[in-house]
């Protein structure tokens, strides 16, 4: 079975890949944005016989400022495009084996765009579906 | 076990284990019905056993690798190749048996999905002979 930190690792490897957007394993008190939280949602055993494939399915959150900025808003749209250099699909999938931990993986959606609650201050914040095909 | 989950099933392919590629088997074996109804059956039909028959459906998730998955079945289209499948895994026992048999694998479908879908072959072959159910290694 794969390790699922290294998984987790992996897709914040392939993350750090856009210019200045950090990365993180839990939600900080004080984000510093534009920021990556890779969180594991959920795991689905005996995808083939014998353990030959579990699935993982990961969110990404990104958190790019306070709602009422307008470079926020631009910002998120280059994350939530699907090319350019901040691409967060295209990140993630530029290494689909995740450093050799994985068999495959893709990002399947982007949902709940729109505006988060962290320690009373209001940010700007997507979040991206990923989907690992692993041991 | 008296009710048992398929999890550690064993599907071998001319001897190679295949199991971790495969997430769903079926065998079934079927016989003919030849009627012997006659005006002695009290007006109901009767029937005996003919010639026996089966399949065997495979689910795959593909591996393209080399020598992996889609090359072994790839080198196998329309040959007869023996399969064996363990429902309660390894070694063969009593409780635990294995089927083998004879297939002929007369289709394939390397590819098969959508864009973002899990590369599949959904595959039924015809059972070519006998099928033994073994107890003993």
């Amino acid at each position: 079975m794969a390790n699922i930190t290294e998984l987790r690792e992996g897709i914040a490897a392939n993350l750090a890949t856009i210019p200045g957007l950090r990365t993180a394993a839990t939600i900080p008190d004080n984000p510093s944005p534009p920021i990556a939280i890779v969180q594991l949602n959920r795991v689905q055993y005996h995808q083939d016989f014998k353990r030959g494939m579990t699935e993982y399915d990961f969110s990404v959150q990104v958190i790019v400022g306070r709602v009422d900025e307008r470079t926020a808003q631009r910002t998120l749209y280059a994350y939530c495009s699907s090319t350019g250099e901040s691409a967060i699909g295209l990140a993630i999938e530029s290494n689909r084996t995740l450093g050799g931990k994985a068999f495959d993986c893709i990002v399947t959606e982007m949902t709940n765009y729109g505006s988060v609650l962290i320690s009373d201050v209001t940010y700007l914040a997507a979040e991206f579906n990923v989907r690992v095909l692993a041991s | 076990m008296p009710k048992q989950v398929l999890t550690d099933v064993v599907v071998q392919l001319n001897g190679t284990a295949i199991s971790q590629n495969v997430n769903s088997v079926e065998l079934t074996t079927t016989s003919d019905a030849i009627e012997t109804s006659s005006f002695g059956s009290a007006g109901w039909r009767t029937y005996v056993g003919g010639l026996k028959s089966g399949s065997v459906t495979l689910s795959f998730h593909n591996d393209y690798a080399s020598t992996a998955l889609d090359s072994i079945l790839y080198n196998l289209f329309n040959t007869v190749a023996t399969v064996a499948i363990f429902p309660a895994g390894t070694p063969v026992g009593t409780s635990t048996p294995k089927y083998e048999f004879t297939a002929l694998v007369d289709n394939l479908a390397p590819v098969s999905g959508a864009v973002g879908d899990l590369a599949v072959q959904n595959l039924t072959w015809t059972i070519s002979g006998a099928v033994t159910r073994g107890t003993t290694a």
